[in-house]
């Protein structure tokens, strides 16, 4: 019996190219938003559009662009943990399939961590008894319970970085780049080399605990590498008017030509710094105290510590002492290992270019 | 090594036994302990109704890893904890 085609209705084609139209479109859309969630916004992307005009990140203004940045930052970090935790499950599930054996003896044969003692939890407890201020029978097994845990990630951690090293892991993401600042730095007092290929701007209290520990840091890097690195300090007064009083001495002092002999001798100062520690300061500097003095209430003194203090509420600082190393901002433990490793950097670069 | 030792007062409104108040903090409480950068314990008011004290030590290999723990902690806590926090007290290691 002959079979008799029947014609396709229009309306069938119709109806078939719009659901491939639709497919598409949703293929497109879905690789699109998994590209932009795994990549930090670039130099070059668009963020927004205002009436019709397209905003990248460089338009930003420093503190918008700080604060995106820190926040695309701790995305980043999140992700790229919890990609690494999936990374060393599977690495652990590949090996176990190989070998034929369970995941949970890959796991203790590759992270082996030893049981923490009884004498380390006392050693804990003893380092840090002022801190905890709960009894020791009380915290012991917590205090176990954390340096475990502490131990296992480090140990986990450890197998990350080798696979890594070894070419076998990669994770497919894009670190965010940190917004390079724009800051004025002219009449600033500055140390160090004029053409040195890094730049360091700090930003500190004189009052500031954390900032006297930076200072004798800078100072010390600065000892070793005088013609590679360039200092400039911004006074940023947050703990009062004693600390803007003390910006405004030091900027007096820095009319002297005597401005980092007053930060070093605040810095190092052996008790509570405040007014009445001026005089004393500038006695054993050789310097004038009463023009000292009198000069720090003169509107001109005034005016370049508010300038100070607005430059860096522009930048959006929330604290002191905020470090710039080349524009960036330093965040982290180790200053002089960051300081070391951009100055490296900076002369790598030169080198290569 | 950096970290915080964290000190945490509750208020568990309208509690009437033991039994509830385990079961209204244990999932908390369990969710922090497994969390591979804390330990936790219940460090005072065992026997109280409407009261709890955990202590938590919080261990991590930067000072800026300790900073966003501490920051999720106090975020899950708020989001979590079926309790009215009446003191959270870190002390840095």
């Amino acid at each position: 019996m002959a079979t008799q085609k029947k014609p396709v209705p229009a309306l069938y084609i119709g109806v078939i190219m719009f659901a491939l139209g639709l497919l598409i479109a949703t293929l497109l859309h879905s690789a699109r938003f998994s590209q932009g969630a795994l990549s930090a916004p670039t130099a070059g992307d668009s963020l927004f559009t205002l009436q019709g005009e397209e905003y990248t990140p460089e338009q930003l203004p420093y503190a918008e662009a700080a604060a995106l940045f820190e926040l695309e930052q701790q995305v980043f970090e999140r992700k790229s943990q919890i990609l690494e935790n999936a990374a060393l499950q599977a690495h652990f599930q590949n090996l176990a399939k190989a070998r034929n054996v369970s995941k949970e003896q890959i796991r203790n044969e590759l992270i082996e961590i030893k049981p923490v003692t009884d004498e380390e939890v006392s050693q804990f407890f003893e380092a840090n008894k002022q801190q905890i201020q709960r009894p020791f029978y009380e915290i012991k097994d917590a205090i176990k319970d954390a340096l475990q845990k502490d131990r296992l990630q480090r140990a986990e951690h450890d197998l990350i970085a080798s696979l890594k090293k070894q070419g076998q892991l990669s994770l497919h993401l894009v670190e965010p780049n940190a917004p390079v600042a724009d800051l004025q730095l002219e009449g600033y007092p500055v140390r160090g080399a004029a053409q040195a290929p890094v730049s360091i701007v700090e930003f500190a209290d004189f009052r500031c605990p954390h900032c006297k520990h930076a200072s004798h840091t800078l100072r010390k890097i600065l000892e070793k590498q005088s013609d590679r690195v360039r200092w400039t300090m911004v006074d940023f007064p947050v703990t009062g008017k004693t600390s803007v009083y003390l910006a405004q001495v030091a900027y007096c002092a820095g009319k002297q030509d005597k401005y980092w002999e007053f930060h070093d001798a605040f810095f190092d100062y052996e008790g509570k710094l405040n007014e009445a520690s001026v005089a004393g300061v500038a006695e054993n500097l050789g310097l004038d105290g009463a023009k000292i003095e009198e000069c720090a209430s003169s509107p001109e003194a005034v005016q370049f510590v508010e300038k100070e203090q607005n430059q860096a509420m522009a930048l959006g600082l929330r604290g002191t002492p905020a470090i710039f190393i080349n524009g960036l901002p330093f965040h982290g433990d180790n200053l002089e290992a960051a300081l070391e490793e951009a100055v490296n950097a900076a002369v790598a670069r030169s080198r290569a270019g | 090594m950096h970290g915080f030792v964290i000190r945490l007062e509750f208020q568990l409104q309208g509690c009437a036994s033991l039994k509830e108040k385990r079961q209204r903090t244990s999932g908390v409480r369990e969710k922090l302990g497994r969390q591979p950068h804390l330990a936790i314990i219940e460090s005072g008011q065992t026997d109280a109704l409407q009261t709890g004290e955990w202590t938590l030590i919080l261990l991590a290999p930067n000072r800026a890893t300790a900073d966003r723990h501490l920051s999720q902690l106090e975020q899950t806590l708020a989001r979590s904890l079926d309790a009215r926090i009446t003191l959270f007290e870190q002390e840095p290691l």
